[in-house]
């Protein structure tokens, strides 16, 4: 959902199916809604899987294209995530119900429900599902608020 | 009393241009890691990072991760002389944390527990084993070697336990500070916010274990006031906020984390 949100609020038409298809994005040297999203993600991939060897590839292609400071950045966020991720799956926090709500439609979208994580966190009942869509729309014009409080 | 180490995360020579805000927040938590913590010692918390390290090449971890189920091999860890520091469930646990996360269940925190580890060693042994595993794998990610642990500083663990009438039991497999406990000592914890998600809950049984992951998060990824505002572009970083995005997204799908 942080995606989708930052992807609104950034005005750009980025869209959470990048997500499952980054090799889909423009080739570089065209315009891209994310710069350099097809490397990005492989080296996030590359890194959560635990191959070195295709680590080492995913790391020379960004490094190639965007240049170092780009990789560095990169792979402090990617080492956090996998702390973040394994914080919550290790102490078996639900989903907070704001999240749960707003993130209804990347989760019907992207499939999330199959994770065995996905047990910790009650779904929203069917009923109140279009409830939870609308509040997904709503939710960058919410944070609109936080930008301009900061 | 604190033991002289090594200067580390100094990486002169390194080719990538890490923010001295990270190195620096690395430097921190090494050294909050040598010291006794609430419910191990300092040599029982720098075990538990080793551990974390070790688990990567662990030929049972590999084995284990084939097989349908994550209990389905009837075999245990051979200990080494770190891992007898905190015993044969501790080791095991941090071993599935890194190497099988999207299988972690209730059942692990649940054998700790019978094992006859606390609700608290059980939150401070995750917390070091996370933070630990995300400063190793932004070196990893970038083909650095790993920084040395440093030495640990002796004396016992603090014994400090927050007391059962603040804490939210049930929520998760662990208790959690209850959304409005951030008061006293621990009014730091939410960032002077009247409540919190439960991702910053999640550790806050021991709150320094809280307090490493909002540093190591503070410079790694944002801090708690940035985070929630998706317009702004982090200052002083080489990729955006949709990057950012991306990338945490991506690592997520990766580990099945439903959160």
């Amino acid at each position: 959902m942080a995606f989708r949100v930052a992807a609104n609020m950034n005005d750009t038409g980025a869209d959470v199916s990048l997500l499952d298809h980054a090799e889909s994005a423009p080739p570089p040297g065209e315009e891209q809604e994310v710069a350099y999203a097809v490397e990005l993600a492989s080296f996030a991939e590359a890194l959560a899987s635990g191959d070195s060897a295709e680590l080492a590839a995913a790391r020379a292609d960004l490094d190639a294209v965007a240049g170092r400071a780009v990789s560095a950045d990169a792979a402090a966020i990617a080492a956090n995530f996998q702390c973040m991720t394994r914080v919550a799956d290790a102490t078996g926090i639900p989903l907070d119900t704001p999240m749960m709500a707003a993130s209804q439609s990347v989760r019907d979208k992207l499939d999330f429900h199959h994770y065995a994580s996905a047990r910790n966190s009650k779904e929203i009942p069917k009923p109140l599902r279009p409830v939870a869509r609308l509040l997904g729309k709503l939710i960058p014009a919410i944070l609109k608020r936080v930008r301009l409080k900061l | 009393m604190r033991a002289e180490a090594a200067p580390s995360f100094f990486l002169n020579d390194s080719p990538y241009p890490i923010r001295e805000g990270v190195l620096e927040a690395y430097r921190e938590l090494w050294q909050r890691f040598s010291q006794p913590g609430d419910s191990w010692s300092g040599a029982q918390r720098l075990a538990i990072a080793q551990e974390t390290r070790d688990a990567r090449n662990c030929d049972l971890c590999i084995r284990r991760k084939q097989q349908l189920s994550p209990y389905g091999l009837d075999e245990s860890h051979v200990l080494t002389e770190t891992g007898e520091l905190i015993g044969a469930t501790a080791v095991d646990s941090i071993h599935r944390i890194v190497t099988d996360p999207a299988r972690l269940s209730r059942r692990m925190v649940e054998d700790a527990r019978s094992s006859g580890l606390s609700d608290e060693q059980i939150v401070e042994m995750i917390g070091v084993a996370c933070v630990t595993m995300a400063v190793d794998e932004h070196y990893r990610a970038l083909g650095l070697d790993l920084e040395p642990l440093p030495e640990p500083v002796p004396g016992p663990p603090s014994g400090r336990r927050l007391s059962e009438d603040r804490l939210e039991v049930g929520t998760a497999y662990v208790p959690m500070l209850a959304r409005d406990g951030a008061v006293g000592e621990e009014a730091d914890l939410w960032s002077g916010r009247r409540t919190a998600i439960h991702i910053l809950r999640a550790l806050s049984l021991i709150p320094d274990a809280l307090r490493d992951l909002t540093i190591l998060s503070n410079e790694q990824y944002l801090t708690l006031e940035e985070a929630p505002a998706f317009a702004l572009q982090p200052k002083g970083r080489a990729i955006d906020r949709l990057q950012m995005e991306l990338l945490a997204t991506r690592v997520s799908q990766v580990n099945e984390c439903f959160y």
